[in-house]
C-alpha cells in the first residue's frame, strides 16, 4: 500500500521509513491553539482522527481499551469500534461516528508539516449498512469489545430521520457537523411498528461521557451495546475510491 | 600509517601525565580536549574515562541559575549511514570547545532569565512590548506548560486548561476562570506546584534567541548551539554511535521517548547523562539549533565549525521528544521547524509540549 507521495524541497525533511504526526487541540489534552507532534514508524499502522456525537450518554472502546485521546490507532488488521449507549428512550439513541485518516493538516498553523503528511486514504463512517449491530441485553463477557466476536445475531442500527444540527448542543455542534461533512450519518434502533419518533435531543442535553458504570444509572431506561468490526489493510473495504 | 602510540595502558598513562602537567599549568581546556580525544580512541579505557570526568567536572560552571558543562573541543564524525538522506554524507566536523547547558532551560528558569514573574504567571510585570508582540504565543503556551511542564504532573488531562491569572488573549478580559479545566493528576498532591525538574516547552526559535542575546555579556557570549555543536555534545565521546550512550536501542531505563500515550514529560535528569554530563540529549523535548535547516548541506558543509546555510526558512531542532519512536531519538536526526515569525495573528507551530531549548557558552574573557 502506498500511503505518501514525497515531492519535497530543499528545507523540507526527506521521505524515509518514519512519518511525522501531528495531534491538535482537538484530538489531545493541550488546549486550544497547541499540538503534539510525534515521529513514528510507518510499519505500525495509521491513525485516525474520531469525530462523534451521541444524543445519549456513551462510552467508546477500541479492540478492548477506551482511547485516552481521539486519536486512534490502528495497526494493519481486523478492528471492533464499540458503544455503550445510555438513554432515557429509543428516540434519544442517535449518534454519528467519522474517522478519517488523521494526516490532515489546518493550513493556517502548520504550514510546515503540510510538505510530508500523507493524504487522508481511509474513512470509518456510522452508515445504514448493516455493519453497525447492536444488542439490548448486556454482553456476558467484554468478548464483544473485541474482533473476531460473533454479533451475527444481533439487530441492526438504522439511518436516523430528521436530525438537524440545530438540537445538537453548542459544544459538539462542530463534531457532529464534521462527521456529517465526512460522510457520517446518525444510526439509531429501528422503529417497531414504522412509526419511530425522530431522534432530537431535549435543549440542553448533550453528548455526555460516561463518568460512572453504566449500571449506575438507574434512570436510563435503554441500554445498548453497540459493535462495529471492520479492516484496515491493503485490501481493506474502507480505502476510499 | 603506524600509530604514533602502541595504544594500551602505556599510552593511556602517557596521555594523562600529559593532560595532568596541563591541568597544573591551568590550563583545563587543553587538558580536556586531549583526554577527549584519547577518550574517543579508546572508549573502553577507564582511567581515561575517570580523569575526563574529573576534568570535565573542574570545568563546569554554574552562573545564571543554569549549569554549563564544557563540551571540548574535538573532530567527530556527524552524520548517520543508515539515518535518512538528510544525515548522509557522514563527514568529519572539527568543533571548537564551548559550555551548553546540563539540561533544556525549565519554564522557572525562563521566566528567571526574562525577568518574568516566576510560573505559573509567566507574564511580564507590566507594558512589556513583549508581551505585546507575542501575546497569542505566551498564553497560549502557558496553558500547554501548566500541565506539561509542573514537576509533580503525571499526565496531562486537561482539554483546555487556564490559570487563574491568565487573562485569556485579551488582558482587559474580566475573563479569568480556567477554562474547562480539570484536576490535574499530580505524583503527590500536596506537594508545591512547581516548574524547575522539568524542560519547559513551547518556546519559539526567536524567542529562545533573543533570550540568549539579552543575557551576553563582557565575558560571556550565550547563544544557541550550531547543529554540528549539538550533535558533538549528544555523542559523549562515542564515536559511531547512535545515542549518547552506545548503541543499544533506547528503552525506558534510559530515555523519555515513544510515550505519546502517557502525555507527559519526565524530569530531565531522571536518567543518566552522557559522558560530558549532559541529561536528556535523547528524548525529552526537541532542542532548538542556531542553523537552518538544508537537506543535502552535509554534502558541502565545512570541516572547521559549521554554521550551516546562510539562509533557510526552517531551522533544525535535535534530539527528539517524548513523544517520538527510538529512530527520531538519535544524535544525529534533523527536524526543521519554521523560524516562526511571532507577531502575525495565529499561534505558531511551536506551541507544544514536545520543543525546548538549552543555552550554549563561549567565554569571551576571563572575569
Amino acid at each position: 500500500m502506498e500511503l505518501v507521495r514525497f515531492d519535497l524541497p530543499q528545507d523540507t525533511k526527506p521521505p524515509s521509513d518514519l512519518m511525522a504526526e501531528l495531534h491538535e487541540s482537538h484530538q489531545v489534552p493541550i488546549g486550544c491553539g497547541g499540538a503534539v507532534f510525534r515521529w513514528r514508524r510507518r510499519s505500525d499502522g495509521f491513525r485516525m482522527t474520531l469525530y462523534q456525537h451521541c444524543f445519549c450518554r456513551s462510552r467508546l472502546i477500541l479492540d478492548g481499551v477506551e482511547p485516552p485521546t481521539t486519536l486512534l490507532m490502528f495497526s494493519f488488521d481486523r478492528h471492533a469500534l464499540c458503544f455503550e449507549l445510555e438513554a432515557s428512550s429509543d428516540s434519544l439513541v442517535g449518534f454519528v461516528v467519522a474517522a478519517e485518516e488523521a494526516d490532515v493538516v489546518r493550513p493556517h498553523n502548520w504550514m510546515f508539516l503540510e510538505d510530508f503528511v500523507p493524504p487522508p486514504t481511509y474513512r470509518v463512517l456510522s452508515k445504514p449498512d448493516g455493519k453497525w449491530k447492536f444488542t439490548r441485553t448486556r454482553p456476558a463477557n467484554d468478548d464483544w469489545l473485541r474482533p473476531g466476536f460473533d454479533d451475527s445475531q444481533w439487530d441492526t442500527l438504522v439511518a436516523a430521520p430528521g436530525i438537524e444540527l440545530g438540537s445538537v448542543g453548542r459544544q459538539h455542534r462542530w463534531l457532529a457537523r464534521r462527521a456529517l461533512e465526512l460522510g457520517g450519518c446518525y444510526l439509531t434502533t429501528p422503529p417497531d411498528d414504522g412509526s419511530h419518533p425522530p431522534t432530537t435531543a431535549p435543549p440542553g442535553q448533550h453528548d455526555t461521557p460516561f463518568r460512572e458504570s453504566p449500571s449506575a444509572d438507574r434512570s436510563a431506561e435503554v441500554r445498548l451495546w453497540v459493535r462495529h468490526e471492520f479492516v484496515t489493510g491493503p485490501e481493506a473495504e474502507l480505502k476510499l475510491p | 600509517m603506524a600509530p604514533a602510540f602502541v595504544k594500551g595502558r602505556e599510552w593511556s598513562a602517557d596521555v594523562i601525565a600529559r593532560a595532568e602537567a596541563m591541568e597544573a599549568l591551568g590550563n583545563l581546556r587543553a587538558a580536556a580536549d586531549l583526554i577527549d580525544s584519547a577518550c574517543m580512541n579508546e572508549p573502553d579505557d577507564g582511567s581515561l574515562a575517570r580523569f575526563r570526568t574529573r576534568i570535565l567536572n573542574r570545568l563546569e560552571i554554574r552562573e545564571l541559575g543554569l549549569v554549563f558543562r564544557y563540551i571540548p573541543r574535538g573532530t567527530f564524525l556527524m552524520g548517520s549511514e543508515p539515518g535518512p538522506s538528510d544525515e548522509q554524507p557522514v563527514h568529519r566536523v572539527t568543533v571548537s570547545g564551548f559550555w551548553l547547558t546540563d539540561v533544556p532551560l525549565s519554564w522557572s528558569a525562563f521566566c528567571r532569565l526574562k525577568g518574568w514573574r516566576p510560573p505559573p504567571d509567566s507574564l511580564p510585570d507590566g507594558g512589556d512590548e513583549d508581551l505585546e508582540r507575542y501575546r497569542h504565543q505566551v498564553h497560549a503556551s502557558n496553558k500547554i506548560r501548566l500541565q506539561y511542564t509542573e514537576d509533580e504532573t503525571l499526565c496531562a488531562t486537561a482539554w483546555h486548561l487556564h490559570h487563574p491569572n491568565h487573562p485569556f488573549n485579551n488582558p482587559a478580559s474580566t475573563w479569568k476562570a480556567p477554562l474547562w479545566g480539570e484536576a490535574l493528576k499530580r505524583s503527590d498532591s500536596a506537594l508545591t506546584w512547581s516548574y524547575e525538574q522539568k524542560p519547559g516547552v513551547s518556546f519559539a526559535w526567536l524567542e529562545c534567541t533573543e533570550l540568549a542575546q539579552s543575557l551576553s555579556n563582557r565575558q560571556a557570549r550565550y547563544r544557541l548551539p550550531t547543529e554540528a555543536e549539538w550533535e558533538r555534545a549528544a555523542r559523549g565521546g562515542l564515536p559511531d554511535s547512535r545515542y549518547p550512550w552506545g548503541n543499544d536501542p533506547p528503552s525506558p531505563v534510559n530515555c523519555d521517548f515513544d510515550r505519546f500515550l502517557e502525555l507527559s514529560i519526565l524530569k530531565s535528569r531522571r536518567f543518566a547523562p552522557n559522558a560530558y554530563g549532559l541529561y536528556a540529549m535523547s528524548g525529552s523535548v526537541w532542542e532548538w539549533t542556531s542553523d537552518w535547516y538544508q537537506r543535502d548541506y552535509y554534502s558541502e558543509s565545512p570541516e572547521l565549525d559549521p554554521t550551516g546555510p546562510t539562509t533557510g526558512v526552517r531551522k533544525v531542532l535535535r534530539g527528539g521528544s517524548w513523544a517520538d519512536c527510538a529512530e527520531a531519538v538519535t544524535v544525529s536526526f534533523r527536524m526543521p521547524m519554521p523560524a516562526v515569525t511571532l507577531t502575525g495573528k495565529y499561534i505558531p507551530a511551536t506551541c507544544t509540549p514536545c520543543i525546548g531549548f538549552r543555552l550554549a557558552r563561549d567565554e569571551l574573557a576571563h572575569p
